[in-house]
């Protein structure tokens, strides 16, 4: 198990290098002058002497080979140091840490909703198949995943202020620690809307995989040794119908992330993704790779958890 | 002795088989079989009508055949300023006056030509490295398989913004853009397939006869994984044109005015306050990426019933 973990561990390192240096060489190795596109877009960048540009470039360390300055970079990430944001002139870190609290929340509410929702469905979907049940929740799990969530998301926005009276698209609500209310009212909205197409797909695996146990001899032997049907389901049908669906999670989370840089872009909400559409928007190369960095560090990192959940659902998975 | 064999072939010659049933009676069975999937079909036939045929269709600058949309994408009509769907208008119009009915048809030609071009070439580069990563094994199959984790550990979105915007917003980046997020999903699966139809016996025999690596993968290995590659394509198309219009909602797309694209047309929508009170706006692009995403799903589902025989009858989808 522990050699298990450190050469997963060891991979998930690989991964993330790799990872930062394709990104890097993208934004860098580009056609196209990156400096001259930051300039072009600032106010006073047409005004500046090519004297001045290139003290600018100097100063940012723009005129050394491109290389050069991925080594640089790799070794100040190594000790902790993200560098400084080209557009704020304030530490990577210090931007990206104040907007993880409220994309993590996002993200786990709308992990949760559709847990709570969709696992039951589709067990429930599966047990009575045909049934007007298991017919509606198969539409809405088709529907779910055809809708694109930036759709839904303006019709959410649009229809709360014109019935509701209420601006979903206007405050951003607080973090957590200073307000549970406030912020729960600004974020069930949106971690909804995340939600939906992630409801739909486990709904999916949920029911295909347990149409697949309930036919298993060993779910035979339960119901042949007079288990009643609850326990059935509940201990032998469900248990083991749940890694197929589980493995789906840690596929759709890195889908997951990209539907929240929509739905904080909709609903105005400060977090990762609306800080990323920034640094995009505003060639913030620093920003964009410290932003990259640390998501897919997040969707590594889920990654082995559910591979060693594995072990815990299944006693016959052993990691050696 | 010798003529017993003769005589057999000539008996069975002799007995009427019955003949091989037509392409369209085959097709007319399974669409019988799986109507949902033949509605799909059907929209996404009409989307390529419209595509195709909805606004003029020039060659070498002379107009071949003149479009059936109502009205050019751009005409605007400032008496009709946000007006309600009517007859002359059906899906009603913008806040510049312009049909959006016609703006949809207009939109159908950059949804399908990203939908079909980019996931054409998503998968078959896919496969292709996929094939080639399962054959050589070793270090190759680790690198290949490493880079391909470092693409996947991004969020999709995140990857094609960063791409789009660094390589300038336009048709052609966006399908460049589409493809590499489509690589190493397909790659990973076509790698599966690859394995395990390297295990069968055929394969070793090939081998063993002298077989090259080009011809065992061409000729052996690619024919048995068809179907799963083209079911994994047809499921594809939706999740590349829902791709193209969360870009083109971000205005990172292959927006243009002659060409405008339904991620555009909703983004437009967005900017006008008041929704509520003209939710055409929103409700016609929206409708439309949600109908065709839809229909390439159902059929992408028909499809695999038809063609991957183990997952007849499982009533999954």
């Amino acid at each position: 198990m522990t050699g298990y973990l450190v050469r997963r561990l060891i991979g998930a390192v690989v991964v993330l290098f790799m990872l930062s240096f394709i990104v890097f060489m993208l934004v860098n190795a580009v056609p196209g002058n990156t400096l001259t596109r930051l300039l072009n877009q600032s106010p006073q960048g047409a005004n500046l002497t090519p004297a001045q540009i290139e003290q600018f470039e100097r100063d940012l360390g723009l005129d050394r080979p491109v290389l050069e300055r991925y080594g640089n970079w790799l070794w100040s990430t190594v000790q902790g140091d993200l560098g400084e944001s080209f557009a704020t002139r304030l530490p990577v870190w210090d931007e990206i840490q104040d907007r993880l609290p409220k994309s993590i929340e996002l993200v786990i509410l709308a992990t949760l909703i559709s847990t709570l929702l969709a696992i039951p469905i589709g067990v429930f979907s599966a047990v009575r198949q045909g049934g007007i049940g298991d017919y509606a929740s198969r539409v809405f799990a088709i529907l779910g995943l055809a809708v694109p969530n930036f759709f839904l998301a303006v019709l959410v926005v649009t229809y709360a202020a014109a019935w509701g009276g209420v601006s979903l698209s206007t405050l951003d609500p607080p973090y957590i620690w200073d307000g549970v209310g406030d912020n729960l009212a600004g974020m069930i909205a949106p971690s909804l809307v995340l939600s939906a197409s992630l409801m739909a797909t486990v709904m999916r695996m949920q029911r295909s995989t347990v149409l697949e146990v309930v036919n298993e001899d060993y779910v035979r032997t339960a119901r042949a040794k007079g288990l009643g049907e609850r326990v059935v389901i509940l201990r032998h049908v469900l248990r083991n119908s749940l890694i197929p669906v589980i493995t789906i999670f840690a596929n759709q989370f890195a889908f997951l992330i990209s539907g929240a840089v929509i739905v904080e872009f909709i609903f105005r909400i400060d977090g990762i993704g609306a800080l990323a559409v920034r640094a995009i928007r505003q060639v913030d190369f620093t920003l964009v790779l410290g932003i990259t960095l640390v998501v897919g560090f997040g969707v590594v990192f889920i990654n082995i958890l559910v591979d060693l959940s594995y072990a815990w659902l299944d006693p016959r998975i052993r990691y050696s | 002795m010798t003529a017993q064999p003769a005589a057999t072939l000539d008996e069975a010659a002799a007995v009427p088989l019955a003949p091989t049933p037509k392409w369209w009676r085959i097709w007319a069975r399974h669409a019988r079989s799986k109507p949902l999937g033949a509605i799909g079909a059907l929209f996404i036939l009409i989307l390529i009508v419209a595509a195709i045929f909805g606004q003029d269709l020039n060659i070498g600058g002379a107009t071949i055949i003149p479009g059936f949309s109502p009205f050019p994408a751009e005409e605007t009509d400032i008496l009709n300023k946000l007006g309600a769907p009517s007859w002359a208008n059906i899906a009603g119009n913008d806040s510049l006056g312009r049909d959006m009915f016609s703006r949809i048809i207009y939109g159908a030609r950059p949804a399908i030509i990203i939908g079909i071009v980019a996931t054409g070439l998503g998968i078959l580069i896919g496969t292709l490295i996929g094939m080639t990563s399962a054959y050589a094994g070793s270090v190759t199959d680790l690198l290949l398989q490493r880079l391909s984790d470092s693409f996947q550990a991004l969020p999709p979105l995140l990857l094609m913004m960063t791409l789009v915007t660094v390589l300038t917003p336009s048709m052609t980046t966006v399908i460049l853009v589409i493809v590499i997020f489509l690589v190493p999903g397909t790659q990973r699966v076509v790698r599966g397939t690859v394995l395990s139809a390297m295990e069968n016996t055929y394969i070793e025999a090939a081998r063993t006869i002298g077989a090259g690596p080009i011809r065992v993968i061409f000729r052996h290995i690619l024919p048995n994984i068809m179907a799963p590659i083209l079911v994994i394509a047809s499921v594809t198309i939706g999740g590349t044109i829902l791709a193209e219009a969360a870009l083109s909602f971000l205005g990172l797309g292959a927006n243009s005015a002659a060409n405008p694209t339904w991620g555009y047309i909703l983004f437009e929508a967005t900017q006008r306050g008041n929704l509520d009170r003209w939710p055409w706006l929103a409700l016609a692009p929206g409708l439309a990426i949600t109908l065709i995403v839809l229909s390439f799903n159902l059929l992408g589902d028909a499809l695999r019933d038809i063609l991957d025989p183990r997952l007849r009858g499982t009533g999954s989808a």
